[in-house]
């Protein structure tokens, strides 16, 4: 399919360059395709149109693989499977922690802790996507976090007033719990279908939506189908574990990515002016 | 096309004057126009690389700062280097009589 936005053709060429070189000069290309974008609009040109002079970004990245003398793909590609390993191991860990329930809250405060270490040290340049969608992203992140969270912590009240008999007088708070769990399910398949809608567009950070998105529905339906059969954790909560946690552990790295480098980049320019 | 021709084209453009990425597409597209812009883009990052052209920043454009290049001494040397093959070539290819 042909690239006639400046957006897709970036991501394209980000994509096909990310495990060949290095994180800062695919910024550097990144950006002097956007100053090509910039002086062609100058011109009169529409994106379109550049698109078409500058050819597929597949073979624009090509060309810079192949005159490329510090390829940098073992290296990228060591980097990326031991991440990928460490944050398998990881939610093996949590997932096998899951029972008894009350190591919920224990499970975010974790999963917080290996988003920071895995996105700052393992997960540098693996998913950088088009800074123009930084915003999206960051509230992304942060609906995610809200709405596990918020289903974790229901989902340990829940289960502590099974144990202590509490639920008969708790009908009022279990009704809410019900409706957030579906509103959580509505929210989740339109963040899924984000995620289809980007990932279709050759968005890398797409990969991270997907997971994160299935997981969210899976802990809303499990939280929805133990509310309403009362019969305790259930199939739903077995599956929304491992690519929930993952999904988050991939996403807020990626925030961390975005954070750094649009810093970095701003420095950077802010030093040659 | 040959690589050795845009680069020779490419550097001896660099005489007369600085240009910018998108500047000096525009001044090779007509004389190439089978080549895409990716092309003279990965030439010029190649010519940077070597040492070949150097890199100042102009004024701001509707986006990032444009980037300028100019040709140092070590690009001219190299520039006269392609010219010196280029008439070996052609002395050689007229004295086949072939031109």
């Amino acid at each position: 399919m042909q690239v006639t936005c400046k957006e897709d053709y970036l991501i394209q060429v980000k994509n096909a360059m990310l495990l060949h070189f290095a994180h800062k000069d695919i910024c550097t290309v990144l950006r002097d395709i956007d100053e090509l974008f910039a002086s062609g609009k100058e011109h009169g040109k529409t994106e379109a149109e550049l698109c078409h002079e500058l050819g597929r970004p597949k073979d624009f990245a090509d060309h810079l693989v192949d005159t490329n003398d510090h390829d940098k793909f073992f290296f990228n590609m060591a980097i990326n499977i031991s991440s990928i390993l460490a944050i398998g191991v990881f939610s093996v860990y949590i997932f096998s922690s899951l029972n008894p329930v009350y190591w919920g809250a224990l499970t975010i405060a974790v999963s917080v802790l290996i988003w920071n270490l895995c996105g700052g040290f393992c997960l540098n340049g693996l998913f950088y996507d088009s800074i123009h969608h930084k915003k999206e992203y960051i509230v992304y992140c942060i609906i995610s976090f809200i709405i596990a969270a918020f289903q974790q912590a229901l989902t340990l009240l829940l289960n502590s007033w099974c144990r202590t008999s509490h639920f008969s007088t708790s009908v009022a708070y279990i009704q809410i719990a019900y409706y957030f769990s579906v509103l959580a399910v509505i929210i989740s398949g339109i963040l899924l279908l984000f995620a289809i809608y980007r990932f279709s567009h050759g968005s890398y950070f797409a990969l991270c939506m997907l997971p994160v998105s299935v997981g969210m529905i899976c802990s809303s339906l499990s939280f929805i189908t133990y509310i309403k059969a009362f019969n305790g954790p259930n199939i739903f909560s077995s599956m929304c574990s491992i690519p929930c946690i993952s999904g988050f552990i991939l996403s807020f790295g990626l925030l961390r990515v975005f954070l750094v480098n649009h810093y970095t980049n701003a420095k950077e320019n802010r030093g040659k002016l | 096309m040959n690589r050795g021709i845009l680069e020779l084209c490419i550097l001896y453009q660099f005489l007369s004057m600085d240009y910018y990425g998108y500047d000096l597409m525009e001044k090779m597209r007509p004389l190439f126009p089978d080549v895409k812009d990716s092309t003279f883009y990965v030439i010029l990052r190649r010519l940077n690389a070597k040492g070949c052209t150097e890199i100042y920043y102009g004024k701001e454009s509707y986006g990032p700062q444009r980037k300028y290049y100019r040709i140092t001494e070590e690009g001219r040397e190299y520039l006269e280097s392609l010219i010196q093959s280029w008439r070996e070539i052609k002395s050689i290819v007229e004295s086949l009589g072939i031109i």
